[in-house]
């Protein structure tokens, strides 16, 4: 026997001379490996992939039964790898707390019909079932709510609701705040894959914690992808980004239609999401300042909590119904650095405090920024809880137009609209253009 | 048999057994699972912490360590191409010796939140001297600072300068013209640890300083949230180059807007941009007491910018970005900022002698242009016919001071909007015929 290749440290096969007279040992390369390190990496075929950040163990086969520990590893394991035609579903399972650790995923997608999807786990807090149900209606300010008189929601605010019986099953949304009583949940627009729905009585709910936390996100998955709303590809589940540092960046840039269902975005001080792409968002909730910079998204169903912002962020649509509901804190919308936000649905705020100097209104529309309802449906709306200065307040160079006239208020009523340094004035008051040489205008949108 | 392999070692670095296997005598070699995954999976972690490059002494055979260097970037960028920087390999560094003008400072890999990644050149000292004089910046009398020392400074246009002595040594700064008399234009110091601005102290030792490192190009993509700072290297990109691309997550929001302070873990420091550059800068980074003398125009394109205390020599070329020029002391000596296609630029406390052509600042196709603070565009010996032209639909917004940059003709032709020419005194105003206008930032 002889030993005839050996590798050396930076991957090339070399053959080797003989270790002498005496015997010696052939070492069979195997097959995979000497294209893996000549060629190109293999492909990926194992399908399902588990990742513990408690019981976990990076030797591990990323299997059910022995799931690898860290994201660091995952991510090694599947770096610029492309995942083999065969596979249809390419699934992540992630449990637990991976702390300031970053999902950072980087494949390549070989056919159409593969959709990757990264899965957290929840806790189940609570269930009941729904005894009244209260639909929205924008103009007139009214909002969601949801009542079980046998339930106590108040521990359950910032929590997520997922509907587990009749033709809403499966559909989410998060809990914003109580309403009249503890038994009158505030919530969002029941949503998992784009078009939403709302519940009915007696619908039965679980009230759900999301156990699976990571540092936040880089995500870069290119390849082809399904069209189908279904298979939107990859499609991020159930999984909190906490982000302990200040305004932490992520990317996700993806050639399919790239998603986040459910997740949450939390954190004591922000959450950065900047990419060139065009991330999707349906029923998740930001618990965080959260800001899309240099990227496209999408959002359906989104609740705010906190402070959303756009800045250099073209043709962010947020469809259906968004609801801001700071709860006692500033959940402003801010549009600035030549963003331009197309609302087709309406955004509803309440509970909205002033939060500062600058976020004095519950949207805010910075130089060069504009913010455009495009559909009647794309109403301003909202009124209980609402102690911020004015609905509105735009910028010189800034602009807004609607379709349907805002109905909001704000702390005093007919303080809606500031256009540039002029005084409020009341939605009555529109279509209005600043005095010059100020710019800045609210007007209605025609094509 | 005499069985001459009894152990192997691992990518970790462990000694694995081998195991004889059946009747026929033949050795099953144990693979460890990691190591197994890793074969069949993907590249390894990046477990060394010292690497460098040497263009001269340097041989691809070998580790890559100081020790042992490595001879080209493109060895570096195969070694650490699509991997992960191991958690415990904390701050990692890469030295690069000799010089590389044809080749591009090329990683896509991996360093994850908490780990930095330090990648530095090293320096030659041209010349030494001692500071006489140094005279501050003075916005509100459009001056700006000044070194009058033991030396004349007729040679080292576009050298950096680094403070020797007292209690900001090693703060570095850009000689940004020749005053003639052993005195110079020069830019503002920085702090050599965390970035800030430093005033130095006459008497102060100094010396200057060329770079002997060259670099063709760059293209870090650096995922994960860790931090990459690249200090103390001359690019020079090559026309044939595709794009410099800087993708480093935290390094985009280490500039946020106005007023976040650097913390001088990331970004590019130091540096000197020069040659053709006429590819550009894309996604967004942060740079911080760089010099920029493009053969033409320097380029950022499609991303968020910091540009701190740089020396701007050339046209700088901003478009659909996100470009902050803030607490910064710029020099355009006959060339022009441009932005374009909604480009939003802050600006703060911003230099510029020596403009010349049409304009110094031109903002179009639905950009605009924003002051962060009071302080203002200021500087002198400008012979361009305006100092700003504002196309239609285009803004310049200030906050409280008016700039004080003039064209040539002060008072008249300072400022164009939509093709009507003003000067200060006129604004804030508006074109009303194209929405061109120069207002106070509400």
């Amino acid at each position: 026997m002889s030993v005839k290749t050996i590798i050396d440290h930076r991957g090339v096969v070399q053959e080797a001379t003989s270790f002498g007279e005496e015997s010696t040992l052939t070492v069979s390369t195997p097959t995979a490996f000497t294209r893996g390190v000549n060629a190109t990496l293999t492909a990926l075929t194992q399908d399902v992939w588990y990742v513990d950040a408690s019981t976990g163990d990076d030797a591990g086969d990323a299997s059910s039964t022995s799931p690898l520990k860290t994201l660091s590893e995952l991510y090694r394991r599947t770096c610029n790898r492309i995942i083999a035609s065969t596979v249809t579903t390419f699934t992540i399972n992630l449990s637990g707390d991976f702390g300031t650790e970053l999902l950072t995923l980087r494949m390549i997608t070989q056919a159409p019909t593969t959709i990757v999807r990264v899965i957290g786990t929840t806790t189940s807090l609570d269930t009941g079932s729904i005894t009244t149900w209260q639909a929205e209606t924008a103009t007139t300010n009214t909002r969601r709510q949801l009542t079980d008189t046998s339930q106590d929601f108040t521990a359950y605010v910032g929590k997520r609701i997922r509907m587990t019986s009749g033709a809403r099953n499966g559909l989410v949304t998060w809990i914003a705040s109580l309403g009249a009583g503890a038994t009158i949940a505030n919530i969002g627009r029941f949503n998992w894959y784009q078009t939403g729905a709302d519940p009915v009585s007696p619908d039965t709910y679980v009230i759900e914690d999301l156990t699976t936390k990571c540092g936040g996100y880089d995500i870069n998955i290119t390849g082809p992808t399904s069209a189908t709303v279904t298979d939107w590809s990859p499609s991020i589940e159930s999984v909190a980004f906490v982000n302990n540092t200040v305004f932490s960046s992520s990317r996700f840039v993806c050639t399919g239609t790239a998603v986040f269902r459910g997740c949450l975005f939390t954190g004591t001080t922000g959450s950065l999401t900047t990419s060139g792409g065009s991330p999707y968002f349906v029923s998740c909730c930001n618990d965080t300042i959260m800001s899309f910079e240099l990227c496209t998204p999408t959002g359906y169903s989104f609740v705010h909590r906190r402070r959303v912002f756009f800045n250099r962020s073209v043709n962010a649509v947020w469809q259906q119904s968004t609801l801001h509901d700071g709860n006692g804190t500033n959940a402003s919308m801010y549009i600035g650095g030549s963003s331009f936000v197309n609302s087709v649905g309406n955004h509803g705020f309440f509970n909205n405090v002033t939060d500062g100097t600058t976020y004095t209104a519950h949207v805010v529309v910075r130089p060069g920024g504009q913010w455009h309802m495009s559909a009647a449906a794309g109403v301003l709306w909202g009124n209980a809880g609402n102690t911020i200065a004015n609905s509105i307040k735009i910028a010189n160079g800034a602009g807004v137009t609607y379709v349907t006239l805002p109905v909001s208020t704000s702390n005093v009523a007919g303080e809606d609209v500031v256009l540039a340094a002029a005084a409020a004035i009341a939605w009555a008051s529109l279509p209005a253009l600043s005095v010059s040489p100020n710019n800045a205008f609210m007007n209605v949108y025609t094509t | 048999l005499a069985h001459k392999v009894k152990t192997l070692i691992d990518e970790r670095g462990v000694v694995q057994e081998l195991t004889p296997n059946d009747e026929l005598g033949a050795f099953n070699v144990n693979v460890p699972a990691v190591f197994k995954h890793g074969i069949e999976g993907s590249a390894t972690f990046i477990t060394q912490s010292d690497w460098c490059v040497d263009s001269e002494s340097g041989d691809d055979g070998n580790v890559g360590t100081t020790a042992s260097p490595i001879k080209t970037l493109s060895e570096l960028s195969r070694r650490w191409s699509g991997k992960v920087v191991a958690s415990a390999n904390v701050s990692p560094t890469i030295c690069l010796l000799g010089t590389f003008p044809s080749s591009s400072l090329a990683l896509n890999s991996t360093i994850t939140r908490g780990q930095s990644l330090l990648i530095s050149g090293s320096l030659t000292t041209v010349t030494v001297g001692t500071i006489t004089t140094f005279t501050a910046r003075a916005a509100a009398s459009n001056t700006s600072a000044t070194i009058l020392a033991d030396i004349s400074f007729a040679s080292y246009v576009k050298k950096r300068i680094r403070l020797t002595s007292g209690v900001n040594a090693n703060a570095i700064a850009w000689v940004l013209a020749d005053l003639g008399g052993n005195s110079c234009r020069v830019s503002c110091f920085v702090s050599n640890t965390n970035a800030s601005a430093v005033l130095p102290s006459d008497g102060d030792t100094f010396v200057i300083e060329s770079f002997p490192t060259l670099v063709g190009g760059c293209q870090l993509d650096l995922g994960g949230g860790g931090r990459c700072l690249v200090r103390d290297l001359e690019f020079e990109a090559q026309t044939s180059f595709n794009q410099q691309a800087f993708y480093m997550l935290p390094t985009l929001s280490s500039f946020q807007g106005s007023g976040t302070t650097w913390d001088g873990t990331s970004g590019f420091f130091g540096c000197l941009f020069a040659g053709a550059h006429n590819t550009p800068f894309t996604f967004g980074c942060g740079f911080t007491a760089c010099a920029f003398d493009p053969t033409t125009v320097f380029s950022l394109q499609g991303g968020r910018f910091s540009l701190a205390a740089c020396a701007i020599y050339r046209s700088l070329s901003c478009g659909s970005s996100y470009v902050a020029l803030q607490n910064s002391y710029n020099c355009f000596e006959g060339g022009t900022m441009t932005l374009t296609q909604t480009n939003t630029a802050f600006l703060i406390d911003v230099q510029v002698f020596g403009a010349t052509g049409s304009r110094w600042a031109l903002v179009s196709d639905r950009s605009d242009i924003t002051y962060s603070a009071a302080i203002y565009v200021y500087g002198g010996s400008n012979t361009c016919t305006v100092a700003f032209e504002i196309r239609p639909g285009c803004s310049l917004q200030y906050i409280t001071n008016k700039p004080g940059i003039t064209g040539n003709n002060p008072g008249v032709n300072d400022i164009k909007l939509g093709g009507t020419d003003y000067g200060w005194a006129a604004i804030p105003t508006v074109n009303t015929l194209n929405n061109a206008m120069a207002v106070v930032r509400q």
